[in-house]
């Protein structure tokens, strides 16, 4: 009996003292990788963005995951592209008005950042991937919509209500023509975005070495 | 009762405890701890030491910092060596253990296929159709997509019952994994009678008959194979070409296999299209021509793109054949009863002569330099009209500007106008290129940026660019890439290098500035071969002299592939890096090797055709009788004997003048240099290529070849042989020239060959040393030295003629000449220099040069004792010039020669004669004048014959296709029979009857004024 104890206690030992500290969770096509610091580190910053505790359960790794797989896809097209990129000073704009809005000092946001394990320069690449993503998406999808007329006239049509409410005093087609333009684009942007997203992912082999995040 | 490790304690508190304990302590815990250990899991990682060490960014004795810990496992994974990696933290005392758990990555290595295979497919195929290219990352899935191609491949070729199974090895230090693919085919499927679909306008036998699947006559059907069935569609739409139905279209949908009859049913689906005739209308054009110039046959479809390019093409064609004016038009008529007809209608206009070329405004370059680059020609003989058309006109004018902005002119601007009616002649035209140099750009300064790691002092010298020399964007073309090359040679794969240009301080200067960027430098971490069975290691091993940490030349592995290959025992040499795209600096250097069959076997029939005859048959044909002599020859070569890269080969020649085999054993890199051969033979040949007489000949010879380079090689040899000649001229029947005779003879040759074009040289020059000592101390029964030189040059006058010249001078002296022999017949008759023919003095049929047999006189002015039969007896003396002007006859591919051979084959070297006249001997035959038979002043034959001739070459890709007439301006003089006695009357002549009675009675003959000659290669 007190040798099982004995064994039991050095095997949980064992357990208790061995931690993993980082992996590589995701490999996409043998050439890139998710690792799990990535993952933690993404639901630290949304988190943060949107205010909200860190979630690691599971479900939110996967979402999490999943955003970063995204993130190498657009990342891979940018390089092979050549499209533009978003420089830190662009990123810092953002950061300073996060800064005015949410805190009173850098003092404070550092705090609060660091109360996430996160700091300032982590915000910063956020802030310049997103601006980076936004102008590849106009620049790779936002020149291939067209929108017609007989498409602005059906939206018109469809919608007249809604429009009436979203953009008061103006209620005739073509006081709205480019209103409703400027929204069908963005419309048809996202759907080639996660079109060509989904076709991606459809392309490429993307291994899971951990089975949750799968 | 079976005992759980954790029966009754699962749940325990205790237990519940400790794992809430583990639970606590997570990766940031760990932070900012001593690093107090780094373990790696396995010990044995697929990372060099020197790589490793540069992707480890925690350090032991260093506080751990997860971001470090991040950025490590990003730089070990960059190095694409591994499949996954996971860190592990443990405490120890106040800091912290870490252990990288890795699996490392495996990559594709040998590829090998087994089993009892049915060619087609071959196993070459079968490995390259799997599609894993050596040294790239093994997947499990791409060897299900392998083994489904092959499958695939085995099915196409009819081997629809084939299994293919898979085998994988790795090797636990490189992780290489070597593939093996067990293929067992089954047996193959035959066609069966098609299923025929469409518009077909042919019968289906017919069709049948196209696709060529069944074999005529019998009706059976052909074993499946891709050729076969690719060939079947393309023979139906052969068939309808002919018809005229140039659109035809024939797709098979499906191929259909019945494994109950292993029978593979087609389905085609055919399209016959309507019948197409293309016409040239008002101007003649070959149908041939029309069919090479009009792209609608080609391409097998009609649009009015194609139409208009085969338009062009015939106003080309027209324009290069002196019709400068030519309009051509194409209309196409409506379709009409299945027929579409395709009419071009050509208006040549007037033929007219291009009869000047001028230049203008070109100071730099001579009219020489420039015409060298130039398409269009002026009228010569050999082209009447000359040669000129409008695109050729633009290309020259593109031409002439290359040429200025090569050298520095980068504003050069060059028109050309054509001038019709020249000097008053309606149909002569002139065209005048007009050249405006502009100013010739300097470069002032050139720099390098950016060259860290490696010095470019020595590009300089071999850059195009310098200072102070013109500046042109061609020679910063040609400089960035011998610069990347310099780099690439070094280790630097990923160098790149950009161009910066500014203005120098002076008008029309460049300061010139390559910037180069380095990028990682790589080393060979160790070379790994695979692929070899048979051949033994220390063979592949010598020829690959990579050392382990010297950078990787990718043009040195390449080399060494080459050389690989020049073993001659490889079907295919493959050389790769492991994981090229990998950021790691120390990788393998790989070499796939395959291994070539062991066996090889030519045969070949052939024809000779010459001027035969011989003593054995016939005194009366002294100079010769045309004869033609069939010829069976070949070869079977086992090579890399004993795995040693060495080659056994028995070879044989049968024809009615000569039956050869041989034994050799060939040892390339003999002694180690792999510029150095060793062959060794034997040798057993019976000849009569010389009709004077016969010789079986038994030998065996030692030769070491040693290359020195490109152009220079010497071989030392020492053969010894046994030569048994036989010969019914009476005068040479004897115990001195018909005994078997034994010869040791140690020779040696020096060649130095430095032709452009061995085949067909323009330029250069080739010269030939080969001298020989025989002597009893070697063994053999007679002495004499033996000297043979030769000296050939080729020299270019103007663009189109090459004036060649060749001297031969040789000699075969003897010495300390044994009791018995004098020094006539102390040389054996075979080791005597013969010559005459298409390669030697074409003066003479083959070896009809020299001096010839005119019997045996005795006590002179006595009775002759033998009768001189005339037949050549060969020399101890050669020499013979040749000059030739070769020049282009008609189109690109005839040519045409003039030639002048002279000299001859000589007693001795003192006897060589430049004279004209053929000399006498000063005796008479017969030696009786009292018989009252009129006597004939003895020839002798020490002097030049010279002969001049004409031949045509056509140039073939074995060489030019050979045929010269000579004619002979001296021909020699000789006594011997005219008679078809049979050669047991003449031989029976007592020396009574010699020059008396009728049959026994030679006359005086003279060798044939005109010589013919046909054959492959130039004369020298």
């Amino acid at each position: 009996m007190r040798s099982r104890l004995i064994t039991l206690l050095l095997l949980t030992g064992a357990i208790a003292s061995a931690v993993v500290i980082d992996r590589i969770a995701i490999i996409i096509d043998n050439k890139m990788i998710v690792k799990d610091s990535d993952i933690r580190r993404d639901i630290r910053v949304t988190s943060f963005l949107n205010n909200q505790r860190p979630d690691l359960s599971p479900a939110s790794q996967k979402q999490a995951a999943n955003r970063l797989i995204d993130q190498i896809f657009i990342r891979r097209e940018i390089e092979l592209g050549g499209y533009p990129q978003a420089t830190l000073q662009q990123a810092d704009q953002q950061l300073d008005s996060l800064e005015k809005e949410r805190f009173r000092s850098q003092t404070a946001l550092n705090a609060a950042l660091r109360s996430y394990s996160l700091n300032a320069l982590d915000l910063r690449f956020r802030f310049q991937w997103q601006l980076t993503v936004l102008r590849f998406i106009n620049s790779r999808f936002k020149p291939a919509v067209l929108i017609s007329d007989d498409e602005i006239e059906k939206y018109y049509r469809d919608h007249a209500a809604e429009l009436r409410r979203q953009f008061p005093g103006r209620s005739s087609l073509n006081d709205l023509r480019d209103d409703i333009r400027d929204l069908l684009t963005d419309e048809r942007v996202n759907q080639q975005f996660f079109a060509w997203l989904d076709a991606q992912r459809k392309d490429t082999k993307i291994q899971y070495l951990e089975a949750d995040l799968r | 009762m079976k005992k759980f490790l954790f029966a009754g304690h699962l749940f325990s508190p205790l237990f519940l405890l400790l794992i809430a304990v583990s639970g606590v302590l997570r990766a940031q815990d760990f932070n900012g701890r001593t690093v107090a250990e780094i373990q790696y899991d396995p010990q044995q990682q697929p990372i060099d030491s020197h790589d490793l060490q540069d992707a480890q960014l925690v350090r032991v004795g260093e506080p751990l910092d997860s971001n470090q810990v991040a950025a490590t496992i990003d730089r070990l994974f960059a190095t694409g060596l591994y499949d996954d990696i996971q860190v592990d933290a443990e405490p120890a005392g106040n800091g912290v253990t870490l252990r990288f758990i890795t699996r490392s990555r495996r990559f594709i290595g040998h590829v090998d296929v087994e089993g009892k295979l049915s060619d087609p497919p071959t196993r070459a195929v079968i490995a390259s159709d799997a599609e894993l290219n050596l040294g790239t990352p093994f997947d499990p899935d791409a060897l299900n997509t392998a083994k489904a191609n092959i499958e695939q491949l085995l099915h196409d070729n009819g081997l629809y019952e084939a299994q293919v199974g898979t085998a994988t090895i790795e090797d636990p230090d490189t992780h290489q994994v070597t593939i093996r693919f067990l293929v067992e085919v089954g047996k193959r499927a035959r066609y069966e009678m098609p299923v025929i679909k469409g518009d077909t306008k042919l019968s289906d036998a017919a069709i049948v008959r196209a696709t060529g699947w069944r074999i005529r006559f019998i009706h059976r059907w052909r074993q499946v194979t891709q050729a076969l069935t690719d060939k079947g569609t393309d023979g139906i739409e052969k068939k309808y070409a002919k018809q005229n139905r140039l659109t035809a279209s024939v797709d098979i949908t499906s191929l259909d296999y019945n494994p109950d009859t292993r029978r593979l049913k087609p389905t085609l689906e055919i399209n016959a299209g309507p019948k197409i005739t293309i016409k040239a209308i008002e101007a003649k054009v070959r149908k041939s021509k029309l069919r090479e110039l009009v792209p609608v046959y080609e391409e097998g479809s009609v649009d009015n793109d194609l139409l208009f390019e085969g338009a062009h093409n015939l106003r080309d064609y027209f324009q290069s054949k002196g019709y400068p004016d030519v309009q051509v038009d194409v209309r196409r008529e409506p379709l009409k009863n299945d027929q579409e007809v395709i009419n071009y209608y050509i208006s040549r206009g007037p033929r007219r002569k291009l009869v000047h070329i001028g230049f203008v405004g070109s100071t730099y370059f001579t009219e020489t330099t420039i015409r060298e680059r130039i398409f269009l020609q002026e009228n010569s003989l050999v082209m009447r009209y000359g040669r000129y058309s409008e695109i050729f006109r633009q290309k020259d004018k593109e031409a002439i500007e290359n040429l200025y902005q090569a050298n520095g002119f980068r504003d050069v601007k060059v028109n050309s106008a054509v001038e019709t009616n020249y000097k008053g002649k309606p149909n002569d035209i002139a065209v005048t290129f007009h050249i405006d140099q502009g100013k010739q750009w300097l470069v002032n300064k050139l720099e390098f940026t950016g060259a860290v790691r490696l010095d470019v002092a020595p590009l300089r010298d071999q850059l195009a660019s310098a200072e102070g020399q013109p500046y042109a964007d061609v020679n910063v073309d040609s400089d960035r890439n011998r610069i990347l090359e310099y780099y690439y040679s070094n280790g630097f794969p990923a160098a790149s290098v950009t161009i910066a240009t500014t203005p120098g301080p002076e008008p029309a200067t460049i300061n010139l500035t390559y910037n180069i960027t380095e990028g990682p430098r790589e080393f060979v971490r160790s070379v790994v071969v695979s692929g070899l069975n048979r051949t033994r290691p220390y063979l592949v091993e010598r020829a690959i002299n990579l050392q382990e940490g010297e950078p990787i030349s990718m043009v040195k592995v390449s080399d060494i592939s080459r050389q690989l290959a020049d073993l001659g025992i490889f079907a295919n040499v493959n050389s790769a890096l492991q994981d090229p795209d990998g950021t790691n600096r120390y990788k393998y250097v790989l070499y796939d090797l395959e291994e070539a069959a062991r066996y090889s076997m030519r045969f070949g029939v052939g024809l000779e055709v010459g001027q035969f005859g011989g003593t054995t048959t016939n005194l009366a044909q002294a100079g010769g009788a045309k004869g033609i002599s069939p010829i069976l020859a070949g070869d079977i070569n086992r090579i890399n004997f004993l795995g040693r890269g060495e080659t056994i080969s028995l070879q044989f020649r049968y024809s009615p003048l000569e039956q050869r085999e041989s034994l050799n054993y060939i040892v390339p890199r003999f002694l180690g240099s792999p510029k150095r051969t060793g062959t060794f033979s034997i040798l057993y040949d019976t000849t009569q290529n010389v009709q004077t007489f016969s010789v079986r000949r038994e030998q065996a010879s030692l030769q070491i070849s040693q290359r020195f380079n490109r152009a220079s090689t010497m071989l030392m040899r020492f053969i010894y042989r046994r030569d048994a000649p036989n010969t019914t001229i009476p005068a040479l029947n004897t115990p001195a020239f018909t005994s078997a005779v034994r010869l040791g003879e140690l020779s040696g040759s020096y060649i130095q060959d430095h032709r452009d074009n061995p085949a067909d040289a323009h330029r250069g020059f080739w010269n030939t040393v080969d001298g020989g000592l025989a002597g009893n101390f070697f063994g053999s029964q007679r002495n004499y030295v033996r000297l043979l030189g030769r000296n050939a040059t080729y020299t270019s006058l103007g663009r189109n003629l090459v004036f060649a010249r060749q001297t031969q001078i040789g000699l075969i002296k003897p010495y300390r000449i044994q009791a018995g022999f004098n020094s006539f017949d102390v040389i054996p008759l075979p080791e005597r220099f013969f010559g005459g023919g298409s390669v030697s003095m074409r003066g003479f049929g083959d070896n009809q040069a020299g001096p010839r047999d005119i019997g045996t006189l005795s006590e002179l002015p006595g009775t002759p004792v033998t009768p001189p039969t005339g037949f050549p007896i060969g020399g101890d003396a050669i020499f013979f010039n040749t000059f030739e002007l070769r020049f282009p006859l008609l189109g690109p591919n005839i040519s045409g020669v003039f030639f002048h051979d002279m000299g001859n084959i000589y007693s001795t070297l003192s006897d060589i004669s430049l004279a004209y006249h053929q000399p006498d001997t000063g005796f008479l035959y017969p030696a009786k004048p009292a018989t009252g038979v009129t006597q004939i002043p003895i020839p002798a034959f020490n002097y030049a014959v010279q002969a001049a001739g004409f031949g045509i070459r056509y140039k073939t890709p074995l060489g030019p296709v050979r045929v010269d007439l000579a004619y002979t301006l001296n021909p020699p003089r000789y006594i011997g029979f005219d008679m078809n006695e049979p050669i047991q009357t003449l031989i029976a002549c007592t020396p009574q009857e010699i020059g008396i009675t009728k049959s026994c009675s030679p006359i005086g003959q003279q060798l044939s004024h005109f010589q013919f000659f046909f054959s492959i290669g130039q004369a020298f």
